[in-house]
């Protein structure tokens, strides 16, 4: 898994929708809804996890023909990536959080 | 009316990610598309996906000098090729004989096969043309080159340019060229051996322009049958097939089209299966 992943607010959006149920199947429009971002961001975001090795994707078990609908893609996060997915998370929500927040925090724990 | 314009805009934008994610990925899209609720959805869903970039870009190697290399090549083979026809008739087809004349139509009849041939090596080694060059317009450089190389040689020659020349080459090229794009556009559609036969008219049809004023576009009697006992069509035949102009042109029109084919191929068309209502 390639951990060097550039972490933009979008790539967050769509982590965070993933970190919420980690065991989950997450299919594209779920994480749309779930991340608030289009189409045209969200799946070239996922391509790109994918091929980092932080989801993995696989195809819903069912017959087309029988179920009259064709199969969806589904998407998971790996048992290597959560944690490293929900640190980086933490490390930017750290890093976005209002300065006087911070330091009132760090003021409290000093 | 709605679902064939999602399934366009699902279509551009698989055309545009990587070739070996491209099926799988429109096969997801239409599955989501499929679930999704409402028209607007699935419009701004389809039409997100068709405005968007992939996350990487397919992998096709840009390569400015090569293509440059490539026209250039391009332009030393169409014109090597046209002082060739003309030096092998000048040698082999001016002067006919009762005792030379079968292995002359031979000799032509093959040198057609060979245009073919060597239109379609040509168009191997000079892919990069259509990265420089819009295919569309691919029949009109190629083409174009043997237009200009035959209306500034007589000012070479230093002989006067006539007007009949002039005309035949102009609806020769014009023919040729409309013709060549009319099968580059037939081939993008899926239909590539009735492109083909639309080369083979472009052939045909260019041929008689480049000899409005000649005996041969009037069918007229070319003297060539007396070598055939009198049989005009044998006669005509020969006539027809020993032109060198009828070599170039096979070679050019192949050579153009199939440089267009090699493009339409590497673009990969995306399949179009119906989408399920």
């Amino acid at each position: 898994m390639n951990a060097e992943l550039r972490m933009t607010v979008p790539v967050a959006r769509v982590l965070a929708a993933l970190v919420a149920d980690p065991t989950g199947d997450h299919y594209g429009m779920a994480l749309m809804q779930a991340s608030d971002l289009p189409s045209g961001t969200l799946y070239p975001i996922l391509a790109r996890l994918t091929e980092a090795g932080w989801l993995d994707k696989r195809w819903e078990e069912v017959d087309p023909s029988e179920a009259g609908r064709p199969a969806r893609a589904y998407y998971r996060l790996t048992p290597a990536a959560l944690p490293v997915a929900r640190q980086r998370l933490a490390e930017l929500h750290e890093r976005t959080r209002p300065a006087s927040a911070h330091t009132v925090t760090k003021e409290a724990t000093a | 009316m709605i679902r064939r314009v999602c399934n366009r805009f699902l279509t551009a934008a698989a055309r545009r990610w990587p070739a070996e994610l491209r099926d799988e990925m429109l096969a997801e899209w239409r599955a989501e598309l499929h679930a999704m609720p409402g028209t607007a959805r699935r419009l701004r869903y389809a039409a997100s996906l068709a405005a968007s970039r992939p996350h990487r870009a397919e992998a096709v190697a840009v390569r400015p000098g090569r293509s440059f290399a490539h026209a250039v090549l391009s332009l030393v083979l169409v014109m090597g090729m046209a002082v060739l026809c003309v030096r092998i008739t000048i040698d082999w087809y001016t002067g006919f004989s009762e005792e030379t004349i079968a292995w002359q139509a031979w000799a032509a009849a093959g040198g057609l096969v060979i245009a073919v041939g060597l239109g379609i090596i040509c168009a191997r080694v000079t892919t990069g043309v259509t990265q420089l060059i819009r295919p569309v317009f691919t029949p009109l450089w190629i083409c174009g080159i043997v237009y200009t190389m035959s209306l500034s040689w007589p000012l070479v020659e230093g002989y006067q340019l006539t007007r009949s020349a002039v005309i035949d080459q102009t609806c020769w090229l014009l023919s040729a060229v409309v013709l060549c794009a009319l099968a580059g556009r037939i081939a993008r559609s899926g239909r590539v051996a009735l492109s083909w036969a639309v080369v083979g008219v472009a052939v045909l049809v260019s041929f008689y322009f480049a000899h409005m004023h000649n005996t041969l576009s009037h069918f007229d009697s070319p003297g060539m049958e007396m070598f055939f006992d009198g049989a005009f069509l044998r006669g005509y035949l020969v006539a027809v097939v020993t032109q060198w102009f009828l070599h170039l042109t096979i070679f050019l029109l192949v050579y153009a089209h199939s440089l267009v084919l090699r493009h339409q191929a590497g673009q990969a068309q995306v399949s179009l299966p119906p989408v399920p209502a």
